[in-house]
């Protein structure tokens, strides 16, 4: 069933061991020499670990946007067969995806603002210097007939005091819950433990490998609708590309702000080792900062990464808010129905932070932007868009109304000022009162992006060869 | 397109969905017959209800004969089918509202439109998905008295309203110190029904 020689790196299991990486984008003007391109890069690269004799020093994988598979001479049959979302692409996906005002695509970075990405290459180093020999090696292969699209996107685990780290820049330990996915080991690494979707008897069943992969059945054991012809799309899948700005001096300002009001909410008063920006934090993302669940520690961090909770005995939310972010973005058991609701909105995700660490305290050089890299992949782009519009952008699913997420949502225009609230739920056990952040402004901002698509082995080489009919 | 359906609200809170589907005489009968069913017992209504995407679903049948005609001078039709009318507003994107409606309500779902010509079941999804496409009809108007309002929206404010006039008749000539107490209290009770609303 799952081969994984014919499965590119970086879908079922992360590139952890990699800390750095370069993604390079490329548009193809002659397809002869972009096939050339390909077939060179996959005599010399292993573009999936199955296929490694010894660990390298770098990865490398490949995917294409529909822009670029058209440029690549794939024939008209066969494109129409390709999901209206990976036709149209990103950014023509704005009104539904929320890439407005300070997001839409006109303020977007380059390449994204002015081209149209044809092919996504994703380098991955153990080391720094083993990634930037790699990313020369690979740009004195290329062909006359491509160009690189400048500039490229370096990424990697954020160095915090001269340590990586799997943080992202909010603070918050990241990379930690992903689906668990039938006939993948359960563990993406020691410390990781991926989840699955719940069951009616409140535990969790492992997801069908069809939810993100093309060509095997998915959830109700069904097939995502194939392009064709089958070759290029089985073992294949779609990847969302996001460049999501994170504004940290802002996120840190905004709990300040809010951090005495907090405080007053919370009869006794905190802790002494938890400061009020700390708990609010948690609140807003539904993990402490060093990625304990508060649904098991509701009153401090528990240095505890375990990931198979749910939220179903918390209905009101007093220990994980309802609008909290990693509730909204994989609610488990809390929309109940025995998971039914929610099961075909799962997404792998593999995303990595870019730009330097912003020590608390510090301020920010001007130029100097921070973000994350978000990469999800999915058997249908419908996957991403409905977390996207109806989880981050939307709060109807958690009886939260309009109300978007607090940290990676919208903000709509609210009595006239664009922000959010959120609804941090009181606690009847202990007293601790409701409490509603308003004016909650934006913190994350979409500076690019685009849709791929993740070619099997198999698939690379018929795009290769020249010889796709649909 | 149908799966690009939308009201002038955008994405929409309340979305119409009708799809006609043409039923034997035979398949009439039992459809009058499951519908008087549902009515009566009210177990599949509460499963629509809970899922608060839907503001309704109504399903209606049209003899071949008892179809509204414009005006008197236009001729009657011969029609060989009587029409099972399934009619219905949702909000968020078509996909996955007959994805939640087929995973969790497909027993009644099965039962109703078995009956109809060329039906092929709630699950697997994609064929049903194939059949309503083929089957749905863009509604040019539709009539919505909250339609910058969800299911949810409404119940929160219903709720919300009684909370907020059970604490007003019930704090006459309390102390400041029970006053807050009181507040605080009904504050819990509707803390997760002030969600922002209005169009989206
Ligand atoms: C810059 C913006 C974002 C930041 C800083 C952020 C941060 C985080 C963090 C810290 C976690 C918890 C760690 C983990 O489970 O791996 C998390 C989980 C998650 N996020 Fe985000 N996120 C962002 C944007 C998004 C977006 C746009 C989506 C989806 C459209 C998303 C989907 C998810 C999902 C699915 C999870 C896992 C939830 C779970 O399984 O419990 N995130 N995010």
């Amino acid at each position: 069933m799952l081969n994984l020689t014919n499965i590119q790196g970086n879908i079922l299991r992360g590139y952890a061991s990699f800390p750095h990486a370069q993604f390079l984008f490329f548009a193809i003007d002659n397809a002869d020499d972009a096939k050339a391109f390909i077939r060179r890069l996959l005599d010399m690269e292993a573009v999936t670990p199955a296929l490694w004799r010894a660990k390298p020093d770098a990865t490398l994988n490949i995917a294409f946007t529909f822009e670029g598979l058209r440029a690549l001479g794939v024939p008209a049959e066969s494109l129409a067969t390709f999901p209206s979302e990976f036709q149209e692409g990103m950014k023509h996906r704005a009104d539904e995806l929320g890439d407005i005002d300070e997001s839409s695509p006109e303020h977007w970075d380059d390449p994204w603002r002015t081209h149209r990405v044809h092919m996504l290459i994703t380098i991955y180093g153990r080391t720094e210097p083993a990634l930037a020999a790699h990313c020369q090696r690979l740009r004195d292969l290329l062909p006359n007939g491509m160009q690189e699209l400048k500039p490229d996107q370096p990424a990697g685990q954020l160095q915090i005091d001269g340590k990586l780290t799997r943080k992202e820049h909010f603070g918050f330990e990241d990379g930690l819950s992903n689906p668990a996915v039938e006939g993948v080991p359960d563990r993406d690494s020691k410390d990781r433990e991926n989840v699955g979707n719940p069951d009616d008897k409140g535990r969790f069943r492992k997801i069908p490998l069809g939810e993100f992969l093309l060509g095997h059945p998915g959830d109700g054991g069904e097939l995502a609708p194939m392009p064709l012809p089958h070759l290029l799309a089985h073992d294949g899948t779609y990847l969302v590309f996001r460049k999501l700005e994170q504004d940290v001096v802002r996120f840190r300002r905004y709990l300040e702000q809010q951090a005495d009001a907090f405080a007053r909410a919370i009869p006794g008063g905190l802790p002494p080792d938890i400061t009020a920006q700390d708990f609010l934090a948690a609140k807003m993302m539904g993990r402490w900062q060093d990625g304990s669940s508060l649904i098991n520690y509701p009153e401090r961090p528990g240095k505890d990464r375990r990931n198979t909770f749910g939220y179903a005995g918390d209905p009101a939310g007093a220990r994980c808010p309802l609008g909290a972010h990693v509730r909204r973005a994989n609610p488990r058991d809390a929309l109940g129905f025995g998971g039914k609701t929610m099961s075909r909105h799962r997404l792998i995700r593999r995303g990595i932070a870019y730009g330097k660490f912003l020590p608390r305290g510090e301020e920010p050089e001007s130029q100097e932007t921070r973000g994350i890299i978000f990469i999800a992949l999915n058997s249908g782009f419908d996957q991403f868009e409905f977390v996207q519009q109806k989880w981050m952008n939307f709060g109807d699913d958690f009886e939260q109304g309009n109300d978007t997420d607090p940290i990676a949502g919208n903000r709509p225009v609210i009595g006239g000022r664009r922000s959010a609230q959120m609804m941090i739920p009181g606690d009847e056990a202990s007293g601790r009162r409701p409490f509603i952040c308003f004016d909650i402004p934006r913190f994350v901002t979409t500076r690019g992006g685009d849709y791929f698509f993740v070619p099997s082995l198999a698939a690379l080489g018929l795009l290769a060869s020249g010889r796709v009919v649909a | 397109m149908a799966d690009r359906a939308r009201n002038q609200y955008g994405s929409g809170k309340a979305v119409t969905f009708n799809v006609i589907t043409p039923m034997t005489r035979f398949g009439t009968w039992i459809v009058w017959a499951l519908l008087c069913i549902f009515d009566r017992f009210k177990s599949t209504q509460v499963t629509a209800k809970e899922l608060a995407f839907l503001p309704f679903v109504h399903w209606v049948i049209v003899k071949r004969d008892n179809f509204p005609k414009v005006s008197d001078g236009q001729p009657a039709e011969a029609l060989h089918y009587d029409y099972l009318f399934f009619l219905s507003t949702f909000n968020g994107p078509w996909g996955p509202y007959i994805e939640a409606f087929a995973d969790v309500l497909y027993k009644p779902l099965d039962l109703v439109w078995f009956w109809s010509v060329g039906y092929p079941f709630a699950r697997p999804v994609g064929p049903l998905k194939a059949y309503i496409q083929r089957n749905q009809i863009e509604s040019d108007h539709s009539y919505s008295a909250y339609p910058g309002a969800s299911v949810r929206d409404v119940r929160a404010a219903l709720d919300l309203r009684n909370e907020v006039e059970k604490l007003f008749q019930n704090s006459n000539g309390l102390s400041p110190e029970r006053f807050a107490a009181e507040f605080d209290r009904m504050l819990i009770s509707v803390q997760n029904k002030l969600g922002t609303f209005g169009p989206t």
